[in-house]
């Protein structure tokens, strides 16, 4: 399917950047130097996502995303050169779905946007259904992460994710207790059955390992986060 | 008494406010309270044959000045929260005033009056005294009113603790220092000397011993004045130091502003070169050059953000979180992190420790940058094929953890300057990083009580971090 993004800055040259980019990637591209024309463009075309600057004349991204919310549902993602984690964690309260900030990675853009399109079209606007088969027994889910354990599969937002065994059984042992934080000898105890004695780096190579394959910015984990000195947990999200 | 919450509002009539026309108002003051204790009999002791008429007129005349006044005075106060031009605030912005005012009116009043009694049957010295106690009479009812309204006004303010300077003075000067001693004792003798000297008014005696009467209320205004002084002191300290942390913000926000302003003209730095690789580059130069201009511009953006880190350690505008580490647990995830780094680099970690599981109070997020400081400075800084040494081992209520490495590159520089700002061990500043990483450590490990400290040996590196231990 074809997606039409809008993206909305008031630095021509980021737009045309920007455009240069998106077109690359296979996207229709709309383009707005304020939220205000951001509006106005949601409200005429099919915009299936936006690219929302901060910092902005007549309208600012935060003001136009409370706007844009109050009628749609399509995914947000803000970039801005506000780095500060004030910043992020306002943008993501007012309705934004992911935060990236300037200067980005190309490649990470278009990873989070891609992931954006295929977390609306999986679990959004477009294909509600599916929601219910993930409720079956032996299924843990937490965003768009799906892992089954009677197929032994993963998959995020629909697309498989090749684990090892011993990645799996990680992962299933962190994703069947949400939220819960276990220690690298927890860990071990569980998934290799063994009483922890000198577990050193094992668990966390493995740990490390798992993230890279299943997170976009493994520096910047979403669903499995490490607590510093205390040890990891897979976060519930939706 | 510190009125500054009066003294703001008053803009134009600062004059009012100076010591000489303070003291005089509270000595008016003083006598006043004291006269009221005593008036009462004096003057219906002499009040025997005065002609009705004048009398009632004088009495009359002090009753319409001094009964709306009051009123007006418990009107402004009780209005105080009103809007800024409205009538009672007037009112109130003036109470000062009205009470040196009503002061004097009252005091010409009962002079007058008095004037009238003592030209009768009294002699000269007892006429004097008369004049001084019922001088004071209406006076004290200032000054009841006055601090009457400045306690309302306080309590409104919700300035009234800070205004009670006493216990400020008496914390900065304790009792057992000089000073204090000295206030103190002088204080509790004139106040003991001030109601030691009113005296049983009997027929023939005035009301009060003057002589220790003015001694005594000498002392105590003497006393306050020095206080009010000293107070005003540590308060203008107090606003420095406030201005300080002021200005430490402003600073803060001005490195974070200029940050995002050089960010967004970098970001399109480093898209177009992103984008002019892709293109088809047939000339083996403009390969090269771009990729100087890549790898340039990367740099900067990591400069940008080592500086905003730096300025928020320095300025303590990090929060930090304290709470209980295992740093036994901390470092097997660092080295799961740094596995595949440390096997490029063809470095061998070693990591001895004596228990399985080490507590330390620290911020999980900040602890774990300062480690990866150290961790990722032995990436970049070790010679190849080396072996690298971590030790944690518990002291006394605090841990100590070694990381000790060999540096690839000769270090001419003391352990100290390293951790300067912007000083990095190789001189050149040709290498990544900008050399704030370890003055960014430093900064987060003593924000959490604890420390980092640098040996250097030869070519032998160590980074010492003490973090203080849990107790139980």
């Amino acid at each position: 399917m074809e997606y039409t993004i809008l993206i909305c800055d008031d630095d021509k040259d980021i737009l045309r950047a920007l455009e240069i980019y998106l077109a690359g990637e296979g996207y229709k591209v709309a383009k707005a130097e304020n939220g205000k024309e951001a509006i106005a463009c949601i409200k005429e075309r099919e915009i299936h996502l936006v690219l929302l600057d901060v910092m902005m004349p007549v309208m600012d991204g935060i003001q136009a995303a409370v706007r844009i919310r109050e009628f749609s549902n399509i995914p947000i993602l803000f970039l801005s050169a506000k780095t500060e984690d004030s910043d992020r964690v306002l943008g993501l309260n007012m309705g934004g779905d992911d935060y990236i900030t300037k200067p980005f990675i190309p490649i990470e853009l278009f990873a989070r946007v891609k992931a954006a399109l295929r977390r609306y079209s999986y679990l959004g606007g477009m294909e509600r259904e599916q929601n219910e088969s993930l409720e079956a027994k032996g299924t843990y889910q937490t965003g768009g992460l799906v892992l089954d354990d009677n197929k032994k599969m993963v998959s995020l937002e629909g697309e498989e994710v090749a684990l090892t065994a011993v990645e799996f059984n990680i992962l299933k042992f962190l994703m069947s207790h949400f939220d819960f934080v276990f220690s690298s000898e927890q860990i071990y105890e569980a998934v290799w059955n063994e009483p922890a004695f000198d577990v050193g780096k094992t668990v966390s190579v493995h740990i490390r390992h798992i993230r890279e394959k299943i997170e976009i910015n493994p520096k910047e984990p979403k669903y499995l986060k490490v607590i510093y000195g205390l040890g990891y947990k897979v976060v519930k999200i939706g | 008494m510190d009125d500054s919450g009066i003294v703001e509002r008053r803009k134009n009539l600062k004059y009012f406010d100076t010591m000489p026309v303070r003291v005089i108002s509270y000595i008016i003051c003083f006598f006043s309270l004291y006269m009221v204790m005593g008036s009462d009999r004096a003057f219906r002791y002499y009040n025997g044959s005065i002609g009705i008429n004048i009398d009632d007129l004088m009495i009359i005349i002090a009753i319409v000045l001094g009964i709306p006044s009051l009123i007006l005075f418990i009107i402004s106060i009780l209005k105080i929260t009103g809007e800024e031009n409205s009538f009672f605030r007037k009112i109130h912005n003036i109470d000062y005033i009205l009470c040196i005012v009503i002061s004097l009116g009252g005091i010409a009043v009962f002079s007058y009056e008095y004037l009238q009694i003592i030209t009768y049957r009294i002699n000269l010295p007892q006429q004097l005294y008369l004049i001084a106690a019922y001088f004071t009479a209406f006076a004290a009812f200032s000054f009841g009113m006055f601090l009457f309204i400045i306690t309302i006004v306080r309590i409104r303010g919700k300035r009234l603790k800070k205004t009670i300077y006493w216990g400020a003075f008496f914390k900065k000067y304790p009792v057992y220092k000089p000073i204090g001693l000295l206030t103190a004792a002088a204080l509790a003798g004139s106040t003991y000397k001030l109601f030691e000297s009113y005296q049983y008014v009997d027929y023939g005696k005035i009301a009060f011993d003057t002589g220790d009467f003015v001694i005594a209320f000498i002392c105590l205004i003497a006393i306050m004045t020095l206080c009010i002084h000293f107070q005003s002191l540590s308060s203008d300290y107090e606003r420095m130091v406030e201005d300080k942390v002021k200005a430490e913000k402003l600073k803060t926000e001005l490195i974070t502003n200029v940050s995002h302003d050089i960010r967004t003209p970098l970001t399109s730095i480093i898209n177009y070169v992103d984008l002019i690789k892709k293109l088809d580059l047939s000339n083996e130069d403009l390969v090269q050059y771009i990729s100087v201009l890549e790898r340039k511009s990367t740099r900067l953006k990591g400069l940008i953000q080592d500086l905003m880190d730096a300025s928020k350690a320095h300025t303590g505008n990090i929060e930090i979180q304290l709470e209980n580490i295992d740093l036994i647990e901390l470092i097997h995830q660092m080295t799961g992190e740094y596995d595949e780094a440390f096997t490029q680099s063809q470095l061998n970690l070693v990591f001895q420790h004596t228990e399985e599981k080490i507590l330390i109070v620290a911020d999980g997020r900040q602890i774990w940058r300062v480690v990866e400081n150290l961790f990722g400075n032995i990436i970049k800084y070790s010679m190849p094929d080396t072996r690298v040494y971590a030790e944690v081992e518990r002291g006394e209520g605090e841990v100590r953890f070694s990381l000790k490495n060999i540096s690839k590159a000769q270090l001419g520089i003391p352990a100290q300057e390293l951790m300067e700002q912007f000083v990095r061990g190789d001189r050149s500043r040709n290498t990544d990083g900008s050399g704030l990483g370890l003055y960014i450590a430093r900064e987060l490990m003593e924000r959490m009580g604890g420390s980092l400290q640098l040996v250097i040996a030869g070519d032998l590196f160590e980074a010492i971090l003490y973090c203080p231990a849990v107790s139980f």
